[in-house]
């Protein structure tokens, strides 16, 4: 079983190169990795940009918030100037202050789209900051306790590493695999293959190697571009390699259901934004109704975070690889009688 | 032996039937034509003995084992050309059948000596997506003997093929009989089959026909004629006599004395002429 298993990994890596997969692995792994790193911003900021007109006396808040790092540039000196700059900033807002530090008044001028969560936001900022200056103590006196020692907060840019890892990896190993079943299926290998001693165990595994192996690539490139070699590569590696195997199954057992690759089609687009679905809690982590965190792909994107992220939270790796390696059991199960059944036989 | 017992197969669930009560015997180093057109059944029988198909009801054996006790091992002692070539395309000549070969647990023959037997030496680096239809069958052809199989499925092995090739092909067909070799020959060419088989077996609408030697179908059923071209006017006119029936005897004398005669021919009966007579349909 092991020489077969070898002939069908070569066989199968050939076919997978010479349809240029590994092209497009090498290729998506470098852009992404590029975009990471020099394209898009270590801080974006998703609430609208502050405009200011300051009409207090001595215009202590222009002065403050200069000396505090704003630009200057979101300073106007009168009301129509204001006005007129948020009317062409569609993602900005006004703030008018007049009066003296003792009885500031605020005006904010809205576009009328904004969350009442962005301006409780700004409410709060605007009184911290009149406190602040008047060297008045706050009044509410809350106090922050962490968990854990406090870690490094994550960069905007280095966040999306788990999200491009994760999901490419899940999409990368449904699609090949997916196209790798419908060549066979067309060009009628397939029909060889079950007229010969090769079995289905050695077929499903050389195909899931050659995906996880593909996902390896992907992902130890973006890694090793983005982070360096500072984390624990073991865990990562045997976090993709579970995934890779999970999602190369679930594409061999939709697969083999299917005729061409047109029907196919639809199904695919349904497990893909399905699996995708996470990582919207993974960008805003309060929305994680219970439904998402059954996904698989759900725990495996806050692992690689972890991993790749440490904040010194022990434990989560074992019950992880114990959740993957029953998925990847039931699935193997599943596709092995999908493959023996529907694969390797023909009609009724 | 093979020995294929009240084979019955339904692809639909509901009766109707592709193939029926088809019963016949296979001795070793046999070459055994089965002839039909389209649609008659042919692949369904062939695919339920390689067990492509599950066997739905009857029986077939190998050496008194059933088709569906045999294990994985089995396989290493067949080999089956099918009629449409399926090879992995983004492979070579050369990889199909090194790949081929590495799923076998008995000895193999060498790709490259294959490659040369069926006059694809020169194309052994080229991709299978390159080749042409002819060549594509060649390198099917050459990868079901390259186990040495003991039991060979041919699936219209020489379709497709000039016939400086399909001699070759033939060739190799008859040097494994002589090896001991079964063969198991799916076609719906007569001439291959004539040429080819110990026996042959007329299938159609999933129906056994006739089994026997081509020679004894012939004298069984062929009636032995003559064809005879002569001129009439400025026009060349043909006529064919059966010289058992006395009227057609008459004439052709008639003929011969009373025409200018071009040519004569004697003609015995084509498996072809048999089989529309036992079914009353042709084979394409």
């Amino acid at each position: 079983m092991l020489k077969r298993f070898v002939n069908l990994f070569n066989q199968d890596v050939k076919v997978v190169i010479r349809n240029k997969f590994l092209t497009v692995v090498l290729l998506l792994a470098f852009v992404i990795a590029g975009l990471i790193n020099f394209v898009i911003p270590e801080d974006v900021k998703i609430t609208p940009k502050e405009l200011f007109f300051d009409n207090t006396t001595e215009r202590i808040w222009e002065k403050e918030l200069i000396k505090r790092g704003m630009e200057i540039d979101r300073f106007y000196y009168s009301r129509d100037e204001l006005h007129k700059a948020v009317q062409e900033d569609k993602n900005s807002l006004g703030i008018i202050a007049e009066g003296s530090l003792e009885d500031t008044t605020f005006t904010i001028i809205r576009q009328g789209t904004e969350t009442q969560e962005i301006i409780n936001v700004l409410d709060a900022t605007l009184e911290n900051g009149v406190r602040e200056l008047r060297n008045l103590e706050n009044a509410e006196g809350f106090g922050v306790e962490f968990l854990r020692s406090r870690s490094e907060p994550i960069p905007f840019n280095k966040n999306l590493i788990p999200v491009v890892l994760v999901f490419e990896v899940v999409m990368l190993g449904f699609l090949i695999i997916a196209v790798m079943i419908f060549q066979e299926k067309q060009e009628g290998s397939i029909r060889a293959y079950r007229v010969s001693p090769g079995g289905v165990l050695e077929y499903i595994f050389s195909k899931a190697a050659v995906i996880t192996l593909l996902g390896l690539v992907y992902g130890g490139i973006i890694v090793l571009l983005t982070r360096g070699f500072g984390i624990d590569y073991l865990s990562l590696t045997i976090l993709i390699v579970l995934t890779s195997t999970l999602i190369t199954l679930m594409g061999l057992l939709l697969s083999v259901f299917f005729r061409n690759i047109s029907e196919f089609f639809f199904a695919a687009i349904a497990i893909l934004i399905a699996s995708g679905i996470p990582a919207i809690s993974y960008m805003y982590p309060s929305f994680a109704p219970p439904f998402m965190t059954w996904i698989p792909s759900y725990p495996v994107v806050f692992g690689v975070r972890e991993i790749l992220f440490s904040t010194g939270k022990e434990g989560f790796l074992a019950p992880l690889i114990w959740v993957l390696l029953l998925e990847n059991a039931v699935l193997f199960a599943a596709s092995s009688w999908a493959v023996r059944r529907k694969l390797l036989k023909e009609g009724r | 032996m093979i020995s294929v017992k009240n084979l019955y197969h339904d692809y639909t669930g509901k009766g109707q039937y592709a193939v029926s009560d088809v019963t016949f015997t296979i001795e070793k180093g046999e070459i055994f034509g089965f002839l039909g057109p389209s649609g008659a059944g042919k692949s369904t029988v062939q695919n339920i003995m390689t067990g492509l198909l599950e066997l739905q009801k009857g029986a077939v054996l190998y050496d008194s084992q059933s088709i569906k006790d045999m294990k994985s091992e089995f396989f290493n002692r067949i080999g089956v050309s099918f009629e449409h070539p399926n090879l992995y395309s983004k492979l070579t000549g050369y990889e199909n059948l090194k790949y081929y070969a590495g799923l076998f647990d008995v000895q193999t023959e060498d790709p490259v000596k294959l490659l040369g037997m069926v006059g694809l030496e020169d194309a052994a680096n080229k991709r299978a997506s390159e080749y042409s239809k002819g060549m594509k069958q060649r390198l099917v052809f050459a990868r079901s003997i390259i186990n040495n199989p003991e039991i060979l499925f041919l699936d219209e092995p020489t379709s497709g093929l000039d016939p400086s090739t399909a001699s070759t092909i033939k060739d190799i067909i008859v040097s494994k009989k002589k090896t001991g070799c079964t063969v198991f020959l799916t076609t719906h060419n007569m001439f291959i089959a004539d040429e080819l088989c110990d026996r042959v077996a007329f299938i159609n609408e999933g129906r056994i026909a006739a089994i026997d030697s081509p020679r004894n179908l012939k004298l069984q059923y062929g009636q032995k004629s003559v064809k005879v071209e002569y001129k009439e006017g400025d026009s060349i006119t043909g006529e064919v006599f059966f010289l058992e029936n006395e009227k057609d005897r008459t004439e052709f004398n008639n003929l011969i004395a009373s025409r200018k005669i071009l040519t004569i021919h004697s003609q015995e009966a084509t498996l072809e002429q048999i089989f529309i007579k036992l079914t009353g349909r042709g084979l394409v």
